[in-house]
C-alpha cells in the first residue's frame, strides 16, 4: 500500500519569467503529467506568475524543485507553504492574464492577487 | 462566497487604479449549508461589492453549485477572485480563466439574486432593487443551460 502523505499547499510568486529560446512557456511544463496528484492553477500577470498548487508533499516540493531550477525563472518567492486538509481545487487548472493587462501594470496586479489569496487562505485555516 | 474585499490588510480601493478589463469564471461547489440565510448573505455581499467595484456579470447557484463570471477593470477582479479562491465555502473550484476584455460583455447587467433558490421577496426583504434587464439575463441563462 503506498505510503499516505500530508496534502500541502503552496502559494509563490515569480520575478518576470524569461523568454524561452523554443518559445515554450514555462506555464506549458508546469501543467503537464501528475494532474492526478497536483491541483492548483497558475495565473501569469504578464510575465508575472502567481501559483497555487496542492498535493502530496513530495509531489509539491518537486514541483516547486522544478521551477526553481527553470532558468527562465529568476526567482521565486513563496509565500504560504502549509498543511491542508484538504484539496480546494478538483483539478489542475493554468490560465494566463498575459495579454489582459497593461504591462506597467502586471507587477502590482499580480503582487495584489498574490497577497490577497495568501492571506486570505491563511486566515482561513 | 466572497466578493468581498474584507481579508487581508491591502484594501481595494473604491476608485481602481487599473484601467484594463478583465473577465474571471469559475465555478465550484458550496460545501456549507444550502440556508436561506446563508445563499441571503453570499447574495448580499456580492450584490453590495458588484455596485461598490462596478463588477458586472452573472452568478448562478443550481443544486450546490455556482457559476460565476465577472468583468470589471482588472484589480478588482484580481483581488475578487483572489477572495473567491480562498473562501471556504467554496470546493472542487475549478477556473475556467481570467479574458482580456476591450470592453465589458455584460455591461447593463448585474447580481439580482439566485433564480429559483431565492425569490424575488427575498431579494426585496435585503433591499436589492429590480432590475429588468438582470432578471432576463438571468433566465435566458437558465434557458440555455
Amino acid at each position: 500500500m503506498p505510503k499516505a502523505f500530508d496534502i500541502v499547499q503552496v502559494v509563490y510568486k515569480t520575478r518576470p519569467i524569461l523568454p524561452s529560446d523554443d518559445g515554450t512557456r514555462v506555464l506549458d511544463g508546469l501543467t503537464s503529467g501528475d494532474s492526478d496528484r497536483l491541483t492548483g492553477l497558475n495565473v501569469a500577470f504578464g510575465d508575472n506568475l502567481v501559483g497555487i498548487i496542492e498535493g502530496p508533499e513530495p509531489v509539491v516540493f518537486d514541483r516547486m524543485e522544478q521551477l526553481t531550477a527553470d532558468h527562465r525563472v529568476p526567482g521565486i518567492n513563496v509565500l504560504r507553504e502549509a498543511t491542508v486538509k484538504k484539496r480546494r481545487f478538483s483539478s489542475w487548472s493554468s490560465y494566463a492574464v498575459c495579454e489582459g493587462t497593461q504591462r506597467e501594470e502586471d507587477v502590482s496586479l499580480a503582487n495584489l492577487f498574490a497577497e490577497r489569496l495568501s492571506r486570505a487562505l491563511y486566515s482561513h485555516s | 462566497m466572497q466578493n468581498t474585499a474584507q481579508h487581508s490588510g491591502e484594501r481595494l480601493s473604491d476608485q481602481p487604479r487599473s484601467s484594463s478589463l478583465l473577465r474571471f469564471g469559475y465555478r465550484s461547489e458550496l460545501a456549507g449549508p444550502h440556508s436561506v440565510p446563508v445563499l441571503r448573505a453570499i447574495g448580499h455581499s456580492t450584490w453590495r461589492n458588484n455596485q461598490r467595484y462596478q463588477i458586472t456579470g452573472h452568478l448562478t447557484l443550481q443544486d450546490g453549485r455556482f457559476y460565476q463570471v465577472m468583468e470589471g477593470v482588472a484589480e478588482a477582479v484580481a483581488l475578487l477572485s483572489a477572495s473567491i479562491l480562498s473562501d471556504p465555502r467554496h470546493h472542487n473550484i475549478v477556473v475556467e480563466g481570467y479574458q482580456a476584455l476591450s470592453e465589458r460583455q455584460y455591461p447593463d447587467w448585474r447580481l439580482i439574486g439566485f433564480d429559483d433558490i431565492m425569490p424575488m421577496s427575498d431579494l426585496n426583504a435585503i433591499d436589492i432593487k429590480s432590475d429588468p434587464s438582470s432578471v432576463h439575463y438571468l433566465s435566458s441563462i437558465q434557458k440555455e443551460g
